[in-house]
């Protein structure tokens, strides 16, 4: 499947610092056009935003206060089979990383290395 | 199949023949029916007609039943049926024919297929499996996949279970998670790659450690994952050797910090306390043998004594090695003081300790000496040749002295006004002078009590003299030992079959010297360690004569014997060498 036209994106994760940079990231990777529909704070307001917006991709922080991570990713890929989930965290070590990819997300991205040539990269890894 | 029909030209050849013989079979068949008909119609309807009549007849019966055109041609329709039956009967043997050839063909590429996968699988010396989705394992597996990981060809084993039996049990519930995340069709191979806790397994294994690294590499059919292909590879050897290699970086380390530290001490303050320290371990040594089995006190504060002022002196020059030695050794020790019974085996530690003790000093002394050789070596060179021969023919001395056990003593004459010695007889003097200081040492200097008897001095005296008398440069080694015995060459030279007894007798002694110089020529029975080695004073003189000199030798009966080297005073690279 290619890469849609026009991506349409939701961010999860409890810092604003965060959000922005895989914001302008996305934005400035040569992928076509990336629309964030919307961001979230913590699992369960990503949860109904997915709802509502029904994304093509989902970036995702791990360590969140509410529902976390690791949670809200196996909440949506059971409500969403198809959903797609690419992890981006600052601290985890081999067992998390493997508790997130089990539960159902499909990449896992070190947060220092968010930059628009990693992202770019990575979508068009998922979507090969 | 149908391209092997075309191309096959037996197969045609056979089914042209079968095709002719139905159709001659059907055409002779077809003719019975009119010949019959006209011979039933000619004997009992129009037999007695006169012949004629009688096909006038049948040509009217023809014309009035048109049916009989249709019987004549019987023998024709049944010939061509028969051709067509011949040629499908034909081709369906050649069909059955070729399948069977096929079936061979294909059966005996699928079996060269499977032993040469059996022969790939026998030798490659890493693991290599099949992991289906519900975790088992092919049947078939390189020979190698047992040795690395055993119990793995037990029937119906699952890897997963195999592998969670391995490892430690926190790492359990990852590897299952992962062996399932293979068959994950929607994660792409480097994110699965990124996740594998395999490429680092350590099994405890006949006493040691073996370090296995599993790969996977999925294998997609239609998008789905079936099988995945799993190599395992042994990389134990690596570990070790680059543990070998950090161990021998971290030794090195530590020499060049010692070294270095070595370097910023000055000199004299490291040669007294290296002296210092060999005092106090001599004073340490005699106080631990004299204190027998039974140490007093007083030997406790004594050792302390010493121990501290080597940890004290190292300490204020900073070796922090030996401090660090000392100050331990010390512990031990004042494990001891204010004990009133005291037995050997007490000491037994602050022993040990002292052990340690002696070798870091010693290593600090070979690093020192290390230093002072290399810089030696560096600051010789801006010496001239000749100095340089003169010191290497102390050394030469002093290591046969040492080795053969010798008291002997150099003496070089004119040691202030030496002359220059070209670069290029450097090396060929100094093969004549370890060749000559052997011979001194082994055939001519006497041993010690006969030298006594002689009146001769105990050490041997080994003399070198250069001279320069116009164009000729001369060097003269020589010793004061027993001279070059000629009866015993005359001997020689007979019982080596060289020459006869009458005709030796008349040998002047210049010949009977020249003997000395014949490389299978030796008045020693048993070559030992020093004088057996070497060129050869044969090949010393050979070269001497190609760089245009010679060698002369004097000798006296009781007094020595001097070889004197003599050579073209200006160097071979203006004359050019008289070969």
């Amino acid at each position: 499947m290619p890469v849609p036209d026009t991506l349409r994106v939701l961010i999860v994760d409890d810092s604003d610092l965060m959000r922005y940079t895989i914001e302008q990231a996305l934005r400035t990777s040569n992928l076509p056009r990336v629309d964030v529909v919307a961001t979230a704070r913590d699992g369960r307001e990503a949860l109904g935003a997915y709802r509502e917006h029904l994304p093509d991709i989902v970036f995702s922080d791990l360590e969140m206060p509410g529902m976390n991570g690791l949670d809200f990713i196996e909440a949506l890929v059971t409500e969403f089979p198809d959903a797609r989930v690419v992890v981006v965290s600052g601290s985890f070590n081999e067992s998390m990383r493997m508790e997130a990819i089990t539960r159902g997300a499909l990449v896992i991205a070190d947060k220092k290395s968010v930059n628009r040539h990693k992202l770019g990269k990575l979508i068009e890894a998922i979507y090969d | 199949m149908t391209e092997a029909v075309t191309t096959a030209g037996a197969g045609r050849k056979k089914r042209l023949s079968r095709t002719v013989v139905y159709g001659l079979y059907g055409l002779a068949v077809g003719l019975v029916i009119p010949v019959a008909g006209w011979m039933v119609d000619h004997y009992f309807l129009f037999g007695r007609l006169p012949a004629q009549v009688s096909l006038q007849l049948l040509t009217e019966i023809h014309r009035v039943t048109p049916i009989h055109y249709f019987i004549d041609s019987i023998p024709v329709i049944l010939a061509v049926l028969a051709m067509l039956v011949g040629r499908k009967q034909e081709q369906v043997v050649y069909y059955s024919e070729n399948l069977e050839t096929l079936v061979d063909e294909r059966t005996r590429e699928l079996n060269e297929a499977k032993s040469q996968q059996d022969q790939i699988l026998g030798s490659v010396d890493v693991g290599l499996f099949l992991l289906h989705g519900d975790m088992s394992i092919s049947e078939q597996m390189s020979a190698m996949t047992p040795d690395l990981v055993p119990g793995i060809d037990t029937p119906d084993v699952q890897l997963d279970d195999l592998l969670a039996e391995l490892v430690q049990e926190d790492r359990r519930k990852t590897i299952k998670q992962f062996l399932a995340l293979l068959f994950r069709a929607n994660l792409n191979d480097t994110t699965v790659d990124n996740l594998n806790p395999l490429k680092e397994l350590v099994l405890s294994r006949d006493g040691g450690e073996r370090y296995l690294r599993l790969d996977f590499y999925r294998r997609r059919v239609e998008g789905e994952i079936q099988q995945v292909l799993v190599t395992i590879t042994d990389f134990t050897e690596q570990v070790t050797l680059n543990r070998a290699v950090e161990e021998s970086e971290r030794r090195s380390r530590a020499s060049s910090r010692l070294v270095n530290l070595v370097l910023d001490v000055d000199p004299t303050m490291m040669a007294d306390f290296l002296d210092s320290a060999d005092e106090e371990f001599s004073s340490i040594m005699s106080m631990l043998q004299g204190a027998g089995n039974e140490p007093g006190p007083e030997i406790i504060a004594d050792l302390f004594q010493a121990i501290h002022s080597i940890k004290g002196n190292a300490g204020l020059l900073g070796i922090e090695m030996i401090e660090m030695v000392g100050h331990a050794t010390e512990d031990r020790l004042s494990e001891l003081r204010g004990r009133t019974h005291l037995d050997a085996l007490d000491l037994l530690p602050t022993i040990m300790g002292l052990r340690d003790l002696v070798n870091s000093v010693k290593r600090v002394k070979r690093i020192v000496e290390s230093i002072s050789v290399y810089y030696e070596t560096f600051s010789a060179s801006t010496r001239t040749n000749a100095e340089l021969l003169c010191d290497f023919l102390e050394q030469s001395v002093q290591q046969v002295a040492h080795r053969m056990d010798r008291s002997l003593v150099v003496e070089v004459a004119d040691g202030k006004d030496l002359p220059d010695i070209p670069d290029e007889y450097r090396k060929i003097i100094k093969d004549a002078i370890t060749q000559m200081v052997r011979n001194a040492a082994s055939h001519g200097i006497e041993p010690e009590d006969v030298r006594a008897q002689l009146g001769k001095p105990p050490e041997g005296q080994i003399h070198m003299a250069f001279d320069v008398d116009g164009s000729e440069l001369a060097i003269s080694i020589g010793d004061d030992g027993s001279g070059i015995p000629m009866d015993a060459l005359r001997r020689k030279a007979v019982t080596t079959g060289r020459e006869s007894e009458d005709k030796i007798a008349s040998w002047s002694e210049s010949q009977l010297i020249n003997l000395i110089f014949e490389d299978d020529f030796s008045t020693t029975e048993s070559a030992d360690t020093m004088s057996g080695r070497g060129v050869g004073l044969g090949l010393v003189r050979t070269k001497i004569q190609n760089l245009g000199g010679r060698i002369d030798v004097h000798t006296r009966d009781g007094v020595g014997t001097t070889f004197r080297l003599v050579l073209p005073a200006s160097g071979t690279l203006t004359k050019g060498p008289r070969l």
